[in-house]
């Protein structure tokens, strides 16, 4: 059974031309790599295909049997949700999710709000330096702290105290992005200030 | 209460990260301890709310793998020989420090032949470029270094070409004279005298506590290239609009190595070693067309046509090596060294980070190693202060 086997026997079997070794590691993985990416992308298509992007690395350049992989799938995951955000596909995602959203939701308000909620967390994530950031993403997708420290290049030691002023930065910078937003509500088209 | 826990120790814990007799000690510092119970309570609450805010969607795997599965099977039935390479930035005009040095009369051809024959090899050899960069430094220099980004996919290319390397060698290299291994030295200036030039230092951040120097005496190495196996090699990877004339073959090539120092200093808290030497020289067959070696290199890295023409003719082929890497390796990247580009590569090994930083500067290369300099740019900055 594939769920016994470590990742560099997996490897180790698909790196031999197993396609079966492969796809063990994909299930096995998939899903942290696409919490990773959703939490840098905030828009489902995008974390999804960025994911494609990033299993097709493995597929094609795996790294060597001994590496950590999961730590290393979301260091490749990370680079690729930076360059997708730099590269601008955000705001086109951004732009299809609405749409699809608008055309599709039973209930465009909760939509709306939903879409809002998430923006402000992409903010406050945004706010923060960037490896505090990403030492939340990294935990939340469950990445061990040996793990983390070594995709974040750490000291083991120093995860636990990095993690609690990273959570208490993110939650400051969530409220006050909520904060700003009621006490400065968006000019109304019918000059109407919302409650 | 004494023996009070951190937050860092605190927030571990919450997610059970601790070793089992911390925990268990932990465990009743906080049953009699009602500071640190209100701290681990507070930091509870804002483990749950920030993974409350970071909830995300479930997503479907089995949908993603057939996906996965379908993009695999779509690229490998109309897989290109060579796709355009649209993504390879242009590295502009030569890089600042690597216009060409002012040319001794001792006319160099061997760098061209380095920076074609080594663009291969270090390509080849991937993913392990240090790897590369460390063959490249035990036997060719060259006065000036372009730095060639080279982007993932064309990467991947050219590791599926299945190409044998040691085929591109009618005559593997090998040491025709000269010392094989390094030679302890006494002293900087003993090495001096046994290297015939004084190597630059660096100013260390303590004394060291240990200090060694050792020589290597100047070598020469001969080898001959497989011209056609050169040219399949280009053919596979997709290049055929450049054509490697035969005389490239025709005689052995052979590189003569100068001197090289090599110093290590261990202190406390760090550990550095400083490789430093002069350009070989290597002399080509005649009648190679140094330009049209470099345009193959580039086409061979997946520039453009129109691009690698115009760079090709930029640059000082006798004197100048282009380096390859990938664009897209985070631990790899491109600096300044007073003013020369330099190549810096950094990683962790167990706790330890460490750094290898490549440069050159006037006809001398250096090769920097070490650890417990921490972050990147207090590397760097130690780099600057070799003299």
């Amino acid at each position: 059974m594939t769920e016994d086997e470590t990742d560099s026997t997996l490897l180790k079997r698909f790196r031999r031309g197993d396609e079966a070794a492969f796809e063990a590691l994909f299930v096995r993985h998939y899903a942290a790599v696409y919490r990773v990416l959703y939490g840098i992308a905030g828009a489902r298509e995008l974390a999804e295909d960025l994911a494609q992007e990033t299993f097709l690395k493995l597929y094609h350049r795996p790294p060597p049997a001994d590496h950590p992989l999961r730590a290393w799938l979301c260091r490749v995951a990370l680079n690729l949700g930076r360059n997708a955000l730099r590269s601008g596909r955000r705001d086109a995602a951004r732009t299809e999710r609405v749409a699809v959203n608008e055309a599709a939701a039973d209930d465009p308000a909760a939509a709306a709000e939903r879409s809002e909620a998430r923006d402000l967390v992409r903010s406050a994530l945004a706010a923060l330096p960037e490896r505090q950031a990403r030492l939340l993403l990294l935990r939340h997708a469950g990445l061990s702290y040996a793990e983390l420290a070594a995709v974040l290049d750490i000291a083991p030691g120093s995860v636990g105290t990095l993690l609690a002023r990273a959570e208490r930065a993110f939650i400051i910078a969530y409220e006050q992005g909520a904060g700003i937003r009621h006490e400065e509500p968006a000019p109304s088209l019918t000059g109407e200030v919302q409650p | 209460m004494t023996g009070c826990y951190d937050d860092g120790v605190l927030r571990a814990a919450l997610d059970g990260a601790l070793p089992p007799a911390e925990h268990t000690a932990l465990a009743s510092h906080l049953a009699a301890c009602s500071a640190c119970r209100a701290r681990h309570e507070d930091l509870r609450i804002r483990a749950e709310r920030a993974a409350a805010l970071l909830d995300t969607p479930a997503s479907d795997i089995s949908a993603a793998l057939a996906t996965l599965r379908r993009g695999i099977a779509s690229e490998s039935s109309g897989r290109r020989v060579l796709p355009p390479a649209r993504r390879i930035p242009f590295p502009g005009p030569v890089l600042p420090g690597s216009k060409p040095m002012s040319l001794k009369r001792s006319w160099r051809p061997w760098a061209a032949w380095a920076a074609g024959m080594m663009i291969i090899v270090a390509l080849l050899a991937l993913p392990p470029v240090r790897a590369a960069a460390d063959q490249l430094l035990s036997v060719f220099r060259v006065q000036n270094v372009v730095f060639v980004p080279v982007n993932a996919e064309r990467m991947e290319q050219l590791k599926r070409l299945n190409f044998d390397e040691q085929s591109l060698f009618l005559a593997a290299p090998q040491q025709t004279s000269g010392a094989t291994e390094p030679r302890s030295v006494a002293s900087l200036d003993e090495a001096a005298v046994a290297a015939g030039f004084t190597s630059a230092q660096p100013a260390l951040p303590a004394p060291p506590a240990t200090s060694r120097y050792t020589v290597t005496e100047r070598s020469t190495f001969e080898f001959q290239v497989n011209v056609a196996s050169a040219r399949e090699l280009l053919r596979l990877a997709g290049v055929d609009d450049v054509t490697l004339p035969d005389a490239l073959g025709a005689a052995p090539i052979v590189a003569d190595v100068p001197p090289v120092i090599a110093a290590e200093y261990a202190g406390s808290g760090y550990e550095v070693t400083l490789v430093q030497g002069l350009s070989p020289e290597v002399t080509l067959p005649d009648g190679v067309d140094l330009n049209q070696l470099g345009f193959a290199a580039l086409r061979m890295l997946g520039m453009e046509s129109r691009q690698a023409t115009a760079l090709a003719s930029q640059i000082d082929w006798r004197t100048t090596l282009v380096f390859p890497f990938p664009a897209d390796i985070s631990n790899l990247r491109q600096v300044s060294i007073g003013g020369a580009p330099g190549l810096l590569v950094s990683g962790q090994g167990g706790a330890e980070r460490h750094h290898h930083l490549y440069w050159q500067r006037g006809d001398r290369f250096f090769v920097m190693s070490g650890t417990g300099f921490g972050s990147e740019s207090a590397f760097i900055a130690l780099a600057e202060t070799v003299r």
